[in-house]
């Protein structure tokens, strides 16, 4: 009973000895020869005994402090004839000793679970904490992080500065509903963009304002932007961005390169339908803005066949990698409101600012 | 006392993809929830496991690293890296250029000073935290001399633009293995930065002439390199390290890795760890006299993990 072939280290040299180990009710007791072929009989005390459960065939117990004396057991009912013999100790943790040694029952159970618990940070935790600390960001960081990029940003461009003033008298005739001071700068460029910096700086490209129309559709445009800068869309875009990333690399740190490219590139995907979610709500708050302004919704309109003109026809594949939604599914949305709106005026002032910047630009 | 003469060794080991991958669940399932509290104990069990699994000589070796010391070690080595930011930050927040350049010279001096330390601490604390037969491995290397090495080599390196690390690397190598101990057992390193130089750059050209192809037998004589130039050292007598790599057999585990790796979106990763330990020990031979029994338990116990972490978080691997 409880007799068990070991292989005994007593932690001074490094002879491998042969020995049995007995099981004893208040001790182990190790019984070996010797150089001398005399018998010998070491005593473990039970509380000074240590495992490494590593869920191995083979378990190594160690005995006191360094050097410590070990013993090397194959024995696979082992741990569980101590479990018998000593039912009040606990020389494993059961619960892990159970995952180590389950099986596939086990293992999957807990990859399934892994693989929850991965989904509810997530999608869940991750993002809400994201906004959470977003909402928090003090406004003057917000505008000092904007005023930044556009430093950066105007270093290699040119402003024109005539349209650049008239655009600005043009935002001053139009209530955005915000507190934020917004500045518009046009640059000089051929590209058919514009972007919003955190804080309320909107940049125009010249080559956008060329393409433009109406005073509706500057007011869209403007509109647009006006809500992501309201909406801190781009602080939220970067902080959700950092802590998706934070998050990865917490849990990558030990995990194989193509593991850590897949995720990235999850990470990339999730963000780009992130962004699509915003550009849905810039432009819907820019239909708040030509609504409350008395202003044709077809302003949006108009906008969007700009931008589609400028781009050409987007092939499909290229609506699920795009981070601005298609602009015909952006076309649709504002037709539709455009069709229902009601309360249209025509309002003089703008109107006259707009042909100023047309013939501006001519 | 028996010398077993002319005999050929090899380390076996006998771990599982199965078990491993429990371990790594476990691991992730718990640095998850814990957020991220539980990595120094997930790297303890791993490691624990896998030298559990490593045999020589009929005998397996421990590793007796605790989650507890690595966490000690792993707030230590923040608190390093906080207190250098922090300096820097405070001599910037003064905006003056002096005190500015003042600041990223401690920095970068911190910094360049980080990495020998982190070698040093996490070889003394990874070797006395292993153990064969009861006995534990030591690092008797003096901090001053490997800062010194470090610094020569650097700076070195920084004037030649980036050639002479090779010649460093080996001197780094020779210092750092000849100060290991096992008992009596010594060990060298023999490879000399010349040869290093040469094969590396052969290797790059040949590589980059067959689209790639040689790559695999460029890792290979990488291998064999750090391999075979190791000695084993008892008494009087040397053991040596044969090696049979070839580039044919490390182009099959590469490609068979790769499409495992693939094929399961990372999942495999425990039974690719487990592939390339055992390629590693089945095309290694100790080829000597060595005497197993004859062993003292010499080296200090030494527990702390700082340096340890700090190789982790500097994202250096070992050997």
């Amino acid at each position: 009973m409880y007799e068990y072939e070991v292989k005994y280290y007593d932690g001074q040299s490094s002879r491998s000895r042969s020995a049995f180990l007995l099981l004893r009710d208040s001790h182990w007791q190790l019984i070996f020869r010797d150089e001398n072929d005399a018998e010998q009989s070491i005593r473990w005390e039970i509380d000074q005994i240590k495992l490494n459960d590593t869920g191995s065939a083979l378990n190594t117990f160690h005995y006191g402090d360094f050097p410590h004396q070990s013993v090397e057991i194959e024995d696979p009912t082992f741990i569980d004839d101590l479990r018998q013999k000593y039912p009040n100790l606990d020389f494993v943790n059961k619960t892990y000793h159970r995952v180590l040694t389950g099986g596939w029952k086990v293992m999957s159970g807990l990859a399934v679970l892994t693989l929850l618990v991965f989904a509810f940070f997530a999608l869940v935790v991750v993002p809400n904490s994201a906004a959470l600390i977003a909402g928090q960001i003090p406004r003057s960081f917000e505008t000092k992080l904007g005023e930044n990029g556009y430093q950066v940003f105007m270093a290699t461009a040119q402003e024109d500065v005539k349209r650049s003033l008239l655009v600005n008298r043009f935002v001053k005739e139009v209530d955005f509903d915000t507190d934020y001071p917004i500045r518009i700068t046009v640059v000089e460029s051929s590209e058919i963009n514009a972007f919003a910096l955190p804080g309320g700086r909107i940049v125009i490209f010249s080559g956008l304002l060329d393409k433009m129309g109406s005073a509706e559709e500057l007011a869209a445009l403007l509109g647009h932007e006006v809500g992501h800068v309201k909406l801190r869309h781009s602080i939220k875009a970067q902080m959700r961005s950092l802590s998706t990333y934070l998050f990865i690399s917490l849990l990558l740190s030990d995990v194989n390169g193509v593991t850590a490219v897949l995720m990235d590139n999850a990470n990339m995907l999730s963000n780009l339908s992130y962004s699509r979610k915003l550009e849905h709500l810039a432009d819907a708050e820019a239909l708040t803005v030509l609504q409350q302004n008395h202003l044709s919704q077809s302003g949006l309109v108009d906008l969007f066949r700009t931008l589609q003109g400028a781009a050409g026809n987007e092939p499909q594949l290229l609506k699920f990698l795009s981070s601005h939604p298609l602009t015909q599914d952006r076309l649709a949305f504002a037709k539709k409101a455009a069709a229902k709106q009601r309360g249209v005026r025509e309002d003089v002032e703008l109107k006259g600012i707009w042909e100023k910047i047309e013939r501006q630009g001519e | 006392m028996e010398i077993l003469d002319d005999q050929k060794r090899q380390l076996d080991f006998w771990g599982e993809g199965s078990k491993l991958f429990g371990i790594f669940i476990v691991n992730m399932l718990l640095t998850l929830v814990t957020l991220g509290l539980y990595y120094p104990w997930a790297r303890a069990a791993t490691m624990k496991y896998l030298y559990q699994e490593t045999e020589f000589e009929g005998s397996r070796f421990a590793f007796h690293g605790t989650g507890k010391e690595m966490f000690i070690g792993f707030i230590k080595a923040i608190g390093i890296f906080g207190g250098l930011y922090l300096i820097l930050f405070l001599f910037m927040w003064v905006q003056k250029p002096l005190f500015t350049l003042f600041g990223f010279l401690i920095f970068f001096t911190g910094f360049s000073l980080l990495t020998p330390i982190a070698i040093h601490g996490a070889l003394r604390y990874r070797m006395s935290r292993t153990s064969w037969r009861g006995i534990h491995f030591g690092y008797r290397g003096q901090l001053s001399e490997l800062i010194r090495i470090c610094i020569i080599g650097f700076l070195l390196t920084l004037v030649t633009f980036g050639i002479y690390s090779f010649w460093f690397e080996m001197k780094l190598r020779r210092y750092l293995i000849q100060n290991i101990r096992f008992g009596s057992v010594q060990f060298s390193f023999r490879g000399d930065g010349t040869y290093w130089f040469g094969l590396n750059l052969g290797g790059y050209f040949l590589t980059i002439f067959t689209l790639g192809i040689y790559g695999f037998w460029w890792m290979k004589d990488r291998l064999k390199f750090q391999f075979s130039n190791i000695r084993i050292h008892q008494d009087e007598s040397t053991v040596k390290i044969k090696t049979s790599f070839t580039g044919g057999n490390l182009f099959g585990l590469v490609v068979v890795n790769a499409i495992l790796m693939v094929i399961t979106l990372g999942l495999a990763t425990p039974w690719i760890m487990i592939r390339n330990i055992k390629y590693i020990f089945d095309n290694i031979v100790l080829d000597g006299p060595f005497n197993a029994d004859a062993i003292e338990q010499t080296e200090e116990d030494y527990r702390d993990a700082t340096g340890d972490d700090l190789m982790d978080a500097l994202d250096m691997g070992m050997m």
